[in-house]
């Protein structure tokens, strides 16, 4: 592993670590799917089959809708929920991940969530918009994603 | 142009109606479009005083013997969900056509096309000063289309556009 990838992935673990909130706290976690842009130009088309890491999006919601978001593309967030029957808007920041590296960014997100079903689980799509610094300057990552979320 | 002559019907219909209080809002729009750059354009709205608006944002350039415009028609509607009142979200539909034009030095051989598309917008702004009539705000609005066909597989095309623009209610 070298220089980069080791501070990378420092940074990921140190992230996860001071970010993860109680595991007392009553919360909700999701996993969606959804080809992020990257770099120049809109999203391509989704993997088929969908095993593209960069596709994937992990999300941590606390029962005060604050939400810890993992990805490869766009990065890793941290920002408040403000939801309103079904429709949620977030706001927040963290660290912007691209082809040109590593930067800090804020985003806006805007998502839907379907009512419960089995009991625990949500369907949920969202599309998230971030502003980004890197070494080439300003990006402006995006991604369409869909998925389900599990409450505790 | 076409979008100008149908955001100024939009606009001339809203103004017919007495009952409507309408702010009118101008300023100078930021696109990104995919390319890290960011083009000045300009931007020009409509605004009710239940907070519904229509927006033109348009950018364009000249190089050469090319022309290469985009304007963008939107149609944005409030959904209060943050609790401050100077910070405000929007939704609604947007229609884009990119115009890009090619002057031939040969007689005749000029070319011209118009791109239209359909899509969603989603945004956010900050009413940063208000005083009387005047206002002045600050806005990041996302235009997403789909890709054509390949849509179905969640390929999208976005552009976003930052404002600055001050109002006056009328």
């Amino acid at each position: 592993m070298n220089d980069k990838a080791k501070v990378l992935t420092s940074i990921l673990v140190a992230f996860t670590l001071l970010g993860m909130p109680s595991p007392l706290w009553a919360a909700r976690i999701s996993l969606m799917l959804g080809p992020p842009s990257l770099g120049q130009g809109g999203a391509n088309p989704i993997s088929i089959p969908p095993i593209d890491p960069i596709e994937y999006q992990f999300s941590y919601i606390t029962d005060d809708n604050r939400e810890f978001m993992v990805s490869v593309i766009p990065g890793l967030f941290y920002g408040q929920r403000f939801t309103l029957d079904t429709i949620t808007i977030g706001l927040g920041a963290g660290l912007v991940i691209s082809t040109a590296g590593v930067g800090l960014g804020v985003y806006q997100s805007v998502g839907w969530d379907s009512r419960l079903f089995w009991k625990h689980y949500r369907a949920s799509a969202e599309y998230r918009q971030v502003i980004g610094y890197t070494a080439v300057g300003a990006e402006f990552p995006y991604a369409i994603r869909i998925g389900v979320g599990y409450e505790f | 142009m076409r979008s100008l002559a149908v955001a100024i019907c939009l606009l001339a219909f809203i103004l017919a109606n007495p009952a409507l209080a309408i702010e009118l809002h101008a300023g100078q729009s930021w696109f990104e479009q995919g390319d890290y750059l960011l083009e000045p354009g300009i931007s020009i709205a409509a605004e009710s005083d239940a907070q519904q608006s229509v927006r033109l944002d348009f950018t364009g350039r000249t190089f050469g013997g090319f022309t290469q415009a985009t304007g963008i028609l939107s149609l944005n509607l409030p959904y209060k969900v943050l609790p401050w009142d100077f910070v405000y979200t929007t939704y609604g539909l947007s229609l884009m056509d990119q115009y890009t034009g090619y002057k031939s030095p040969n007689p005749g051989k000029d070319e011209s096309i118009h791109s239209w598309n359909v899509g969603l917008n989603l945004g956010i702004g900050w009413q940063i000063f208000k005083a009387d009539h005047w206002d002045a705000r600050l806005e990041w609005n996302s235009h997403i289309f789909a890709a054509g066909l390949a849509f179905i597989y969640m390929t999208t095309a976005r552009k976003t556009v930052f404002t600055a623009a001050i109002g006056y209610e009328l």
